[in-house]
């Protein structure tokens, strides 16, 4: 009998020998739920630490927690999840959007991908059915076009596709995988894994139910949280306006707090005059109307349009890291370039956010004199030059040119380049990194102790009271836990912007852990309460560190910040001054290593630790690799 | 009737979730067996509602459940 709350299959693709296998969802989500809890266990179950991220036999899985495709808010999060291209560790990458949902109607709850097709082909998803489908006419598309190519050939506009754009397919690193043209699941490089198994997309059209184990209870916990939604007024933000809804009214403290690294991060504060001219208010003429991803009741994806000029251009997307990517780190306040340049990124499959991190570095490298313009194919990289970013992202998404020189990453082309230029190339663990981290303190550790590496979509937090962020009190602990609540998030398919149900602040919240343990429990007849729902998190955190000692080979000397961070301050605004102190950081670490119950001295985690989470299979891998401390 | 503002609507699909939960006798989510569908064009961000003749203003209910589900305010209960 099919479970309730699953697609109830598991769809395994071997692209090389193009067989197609299936095998049943509660193998693995009886322990560890779905989505990116599943993805953790196979991966590392499965794959060779011999294997290199871009081989055929690397594997790339497509997660969908049991609460996607429900009436529980929030949930339409696909987690991706891979071998790094960046670090050689694990990748992990999240997107939300209708494909995932429309994903579990088809009849499957996770795909497994191994292999490489011969030719390009795309994976048709429908109703229990599942095939490879011939796309060498859609190779070199744009993710726009690939999208209207299948809906036309399938004679469906509710065909729901994820894909890869000509970034994905040139194996860019910072390629990314998008689902309904908008929705990124950035980093890692999934893209660039995809794009090596010769795989364009997967769409997915079905009508097959997703059945509910106690029906009553469940509608009152979809009811609970819905009413807890309602109660807090950035819900209504997010609905009216979109994320720059929500900017423009914390204005200024979010952008002074250091979360936008200005000029490739030489600092972390910008003239309040260049941010009125791409923030908030200033934005929203070009709104034409909010979008929700499935089953979202605040919706926050604005469509944008700049009607004429040379940056014409329409389409889904406006993030808050657009303003980071295409303005801070590039010191360009045009709007209406940073729009197209968010919507260029859409296109060609690129996440803006990696590909930003090695475009400032290589504006900083022409400042300095490492690059002319002999190099950059005749470009002028200055600072504000938005033309130069436009045509950059080009170029890299086909690895054209100079464009090719920076397709491997911020930390492959400054060793490249050498001449010093390794000293602000601003990666963690090899993955480019765009957060500024100096100060907000639990954002930081958040962002560089991530076992997918130099995110901020993990541990990090984040409070809006300055001195509550510039404090390193009670971070491990912090991190610690908000580690644990979005493997919950990320394993039942429910955003991060969750945090609706609780606060301002990106922090873990018992409140919104019992909502979740709620709905899953009555969706799937699980028995999942706050504690043990949270064990499971700490399980699969411990299984990705053990995937990113095995495979990375990393220890304590990798969680630490780019050294630009490390050695440089803050050098104006009101945080002038603020930097990442040494002591602090060590004191951290060691707490932080505690709490998991890890060896301080290595990083690694212990026998005893693994074996009281119930993983010493996974011990005895790392005792036979002597990866143990 | 059951009154419609695409408008209003930002195309998340609760509405087909909920009216699937009817249709179900509350035991499952399947738009296919939804009365009601939303449609968007990702060329334009023009949504498209509509409600087909299954429809049965939620009898049962105390309130069609696509309504109350809404989080938009594009879906009205027409006296």
């Amino acid at each position: 009998m099919k479970p309730h709350g699953y697609a109830g299959r598991i769809l395994r693709v071997d692209l090389t020998e193009e067989r197609i296998t299936e095998e049943p969802t509660m193998k693995y989500a009886e322990r560890y739920v779905g989505g990116r809890g599943v993805n953790a266990r196979v991966l590392f179950d499965e794959l060779s630490p011999s294997t290199m991220p871009l081989d055929p036999e690397n594997m790339l899985l497509f997660g969908v927690g049991p609460l996607v495709g429900t009436l529980s808010p929030f949930c339409s999060r696909v987690s991706i999840d891979t071998k790094s291209t960046f670090t050689g560790g694990v990748g992990s990458a999240n997107c939300g959007g209708h494909f995932g949902a429309e994903m579990k109607y088809a009849g499957y709850d996770s795909l497994v991908i191994t292999g490489r097709a011969e030719n390009p082909v795309y994976l048709w998803l429908s109703d229990g059915e599942a095939e490879l489908v011939d796309a060498g006419g859609l190779w070199g598309k744009t993710t726009w076009d690939t999208e209207r190519a299948i809906r036309s050939s399938r004679n469906d506009n509710e065909v729901r596709v994820i894909g890869i754009g000509p970034a994905g397919e040139n194996q860019v690193k910072s390629a990314c995988i998008l689902s309904d043209r908008a929705k990124a699941a950035g980093g890692s490089g999934v893209g660039a894994v995809m794009g090596s198994k010769n795989l364009k997309a997967v769409a997915a059209r079905g009508s097959l139910p997703v059945t509910v184990a106690e029906p009553e209870r469940f509608i009152e916990a979809v009811d609970a949280a819905r009413k807890k939604i309602e109660q807090f007024p950035k819900a209504k933000l997010y609905r009216k306006d979109g994320y720059y809804g929500v900017e423009s009214v914390y204005g200024s403290p979010a952008w002074e707090a250091g979360f936008r690294p200005v000029r490739n991060g030489q600092d972390d504060y910008w003239d309040p005059e260049k941010i009125k001219r791409v923030a908030g208010d200033t934005i929203k003429p070009y709104r034409k109307k909010i979008l929700a991803c499935f089953g979202c009741p605040v919706g926050c994806m604005p469509w944008m349009v700049v009607p004429d000029g040379p940056y014409k251009v329409e389409g889904e997307g406006w993030w808050n890291n657009s303003s980071n990517s295409f303005c801070t780190r590039v010191d360009c306040d045009n709007p209406e370039a940073a729009i197209k340049a968010h919507l260029l990124t859409n296109q060609l499959g690129l996440d803006g956010d990696n590909a930003s991190v090695v475009i400032g570095w290589a504006f900083e490298c022409y400042e300095k004199g490492l690059l002319t313009k002999k190099d950059t194919d005749g470009l002028e990289l200055t600072w504000g030059n938005h033309d130069a970013v436009i045509t950059l992202l080009e170029k890299l998404a086909y690895r054209e040119g100079f464009g090719g020189f920076l397709a491997d990453g911020v930390k492959t082309a400054a060793e490249r380049l050498g001449g010093g230029s390794e000293e602000f190339a601003v990666h963690i663990k090899g993955q480019d990194s765009v957060d500024g981290i100096r100060v907000s303190k639990g954002w930081g550790f958040g962002v560089v102790t991530s076992p997918a590496a130099g995110r901020h979509l993990r541990g990090a937090i984040h409070s809006f009271s300055p001195e509550r962020f510039l404090s390193y009190d009670d971070v491990p602990w912090r991190v610690y836990m908000q580690e644990q609540y979005k493997a919950i998030l990320d394993m039942t398919g429910t955003c991060l912007y969750n945090n609706g149900l609780l606060s301002w602040e990106t922090e873990a919240s018992g409140h919104a852990a019992h909502h979740l343990a709620e709905l899953t429990s009555s969706l799937t007849g699980m028995d999942l309460d706050v504690e043990r729902f949270m064990r499971i998190g700490l399980q699969v955190h411990n299984l990705e560190k053990a995937f990113n000692t095995l495979h990375g080979g990393f220890t304590r000397r990798d969680d630490y910040p780019p050294k630009r961070y490390w050695e440089e301050s803050v050098k104006s605004g009101p945080y002038a001054g603020e930097h990442i102190d040494h002591e602090e950081w060590e004191r951290m670490l060691d707490e932080y290593y505690g709490l998991h119950g890890w060896d301080p001295g290595t990083g690694w985690q212990t026998k005893e630790t693994l074996v009281s989470l119930g993983l010493t299979g996974v011990a005895d891998r790392l005792e036979a690799a002597e990866r143990l401390p | 009737m059951i009154l419609l503002d695409p408008q209003k609507c930002q195309g998340c699909r609760m509405c087909e979730s909920a009216c699937s939960f009817h249709h179900t006798g509350h035991r499952m989510f399947n738009p296919s067996r939804s009365s009601t569908r939303v449609s968007r064009d990702n060329d334009t961000a023009v949504v498209t509602l509509s409600i087909d003749s299954t429809c049965d203003l939620c009898e049962g209910e105390e309130t069609p459940l696509c309504v109350k589900y809404c989080a938009y305010g594009a879906r009205k209960v027409s006296r």
